[in-house]
């Protein structure tokens, strides 16, 4: 038995939501999505039994990327789910796994695998917690450890049957998507409006709550536009470059390459398809993120298992975060004038990855020229001056498909860093999640009230 | 209609947030209903909650 067969088998045997017999009408799905991400939400503000404060605190990235929040039942949110469908879409692209996704049977195997993955990941992970745990709050004995790990795997397999729950048709698109939309939202809201004290600087960590606050008492005001001392305090340049941010990324999103076609089906009229610009959307950054959010994820649980393990971590960590955790530099400007070489390795390492992530994406989901000319060809649809050859029109979309996946993996690459230089709320990773998200979410709705609306379009797209 | 057919089951269940999902085959040997899963997990924030509040570590 294959290690992929053991991981599939190990996906059956674990309990899985079952799917809706009949598909669920809209206000139903939504009504399912917006209890999911409630009790998500209520499980990451719900301090973990054993645990005073928080013991072992997360990075921005990690929170951002796996939607998780220290000391809470949702310590390791999405991360396990998240790493685990990361090594699989990696090992079966680059054929390191041989699965064949146009057959059923493996479509069922990789996503059983993926589930069996991730359980190791969770039961990994929190057992990993318990341990550094011990270690750095000296527990004599074993009792609460384990009581905190058994509490992580419960709570984490718990959300990843909501993942599941939303993903199989009873929600709208994806939990995982909604968790990290909603944990980014809580971050910026945060930044924005918190008016929870830091003690060591004594403003609220909040933008404008500071603001009123600075300004009541005449307090220095260039700290709260460009903040270059204080590690939590989020300043003007980042509001407004966050919300520069979000307006670039709509625009971008909205660019299209059209490739001239004709239809034989529609009597040779011909048209365009349209190729999305960002074609690889956000999946370059994400990836690059996932891999640095583990790193520190593992390096910092292995500091109390095996410090020469962590010490090598430590040091490749410090590639995937500007500035370094060992500073108390704010992430702002001032970081990148006061560590210019710090801020360089750590933008080349971001782009060299997110572009590499990009191609194995393409390759991985389909998106590929061989892939999309024999999705046009079995549509009957043909480009001008082109036999209907599956290989030539392949040879065609080539010449578009590769450039546009290498420029846009090396746009949101590029943006991701630059955002994170200027201190953007949420890291320029987590606005450029949300806004491409939000944006997924609306298509989606408007979707899905078209088909509800006007039920014979379900007919004409084969629902 | 075969090739609408045929496009359909090549479309796979994509999250959107990267991943992957395909769920149109399940073997799955122990399927719940949603609604333990929303129960579960209010449960579990009880205990934890409840727990905390009667014996404190």
């Amino acid at each position: 038995m294959s290690f992929t067969d053991a991981l599939s088998k190990l996906g059956q045997v674990l309990p899985a939501v079952k799917k809706p017999e009949q598909k669920p009408s809209l206000n139903q799905k939504l009504l399912w999505s917006i209890v999911g991400v409630i009790v998500y939400l209520v499980m990451s503000s719900v301090p973990l039994y054993g645990i005073q404060s928080s013991a072992l605190s997360n990075f921005l990235l990690e929170q951002v990327i796996f939607a998780s929040t220290a000391g809470t039942l949702a310590q390791l949110g999405i991360g396990p789910i998240i790493t685990a469908g990361l090594i699989m879409q990696i090992l079966v692209g680059s054929k390191l796994i041989n699965l064949n996704l146009s057959t059923e049977d493996d479509k069922a195997k990789f996503t059983e695998a993926q589930k069996g993955l991730a359980f190791l990941f969770i039961l990994l992970e929190s057992f990993l917690f318990g341990f550094a745990l011990t270690r750095s709050t000296g527990f004599s004995n074993l009792t609460i450890p384990l009581a905190v790990a058994g509490q992580l795997v419960v709570a984490t397999y718990f959300i990843l049957l909501l993942d599941e729950l939303i993903q199989k048709g009873w929600g709208l698109g994806s939990g995982v998507s909604l968790f990290i939309l909603a944990g980014t939202m809580k971050i910026i809201f945060w930044y924005m409006f918190g008016i929870v004290n830091v003690q060591s600087q004594n403003l609220p960590v909040g933008f404008f709550p500071s603001l009123v606050t600075t300004l009541i008492d005449h307090g220095d005001i260039l700290t709260l536009i460009v903040n270059t001392t204080k590690p939590f305090q989020p300043d003007l340049v980042g509001l407004v470059t966050t919300i520069g941010l979000i307006f670039l990324i709509i625009y971008l999103t909205s660019i299209n390459v059209q490739i001239p076609i004709t239809s034989q089906k529609l009597r040779g009229i011909r048209r365009t398809v349209p190729l999305n610009f960002l074609y690889v959307s956000s999946i370059p950054v994400i990836f690059v993120s996932v891999l640095g959010a583990d790193i520190e994820l593992f390096s910092s649980l292995t500091s109390y298992v095996s410090p020469s393990a962590s010490t090598i971590l430590n040091d490749i960590q410090t590639a995937f975060i500007f500035p370094p955790p060992t500073t108390t530099i704010p992430h702002s400007v001032y970081a990148v004038v006061l560590d210019p070489v710090g801020a360089l390795i750590y933008a080349a390492v971001f782009i060299v990855l997110g572009v590499l992530f990009g191609i194995v994406w393409v390759e991985v989901s389909g998106l590929d020229p061989a892939t999309q000319a024999q999705n046009l060809v079995d549509a009957g649809i043909e480009i001008p001056g082109m036999r209907s050859n599956p290989k030539m029109i392949e040879a065609v979309l080539a010449k578009y498909i590769y450039p546009l996946a290498f420029f846009s993996s090396i746009i949101v690459s590029v943006i991701a860093v630059v955002a994170t230089m200027l201190g953007v709320y949420g890291t320029g990773v987590g606005i450029l999640l949300a806004v491409s998200i939000a944006m997924q979410y609306y298509s989606l709705l408007a979707y899905e009230r078209s088909i509800e609306m006007y039920p014979l379009l379900k007919r004409l797209i084969g629902e | 209609m075969p090739a609408t057919k045929k496009k359909k089951e090549n479309v796979p269940v994509m999250s959107m947030a990267g991943l992957i999902r395909y769920y149109e085959e399940e073997h799955e040997k122990f399927k719940i209903d949603p609604i333990y899963v929303i129960i579960g997990s209010i449960v579990l924030v009880s205990i934890v909650v409840l727990i905390t509040k009667i014996i404190p570590p």
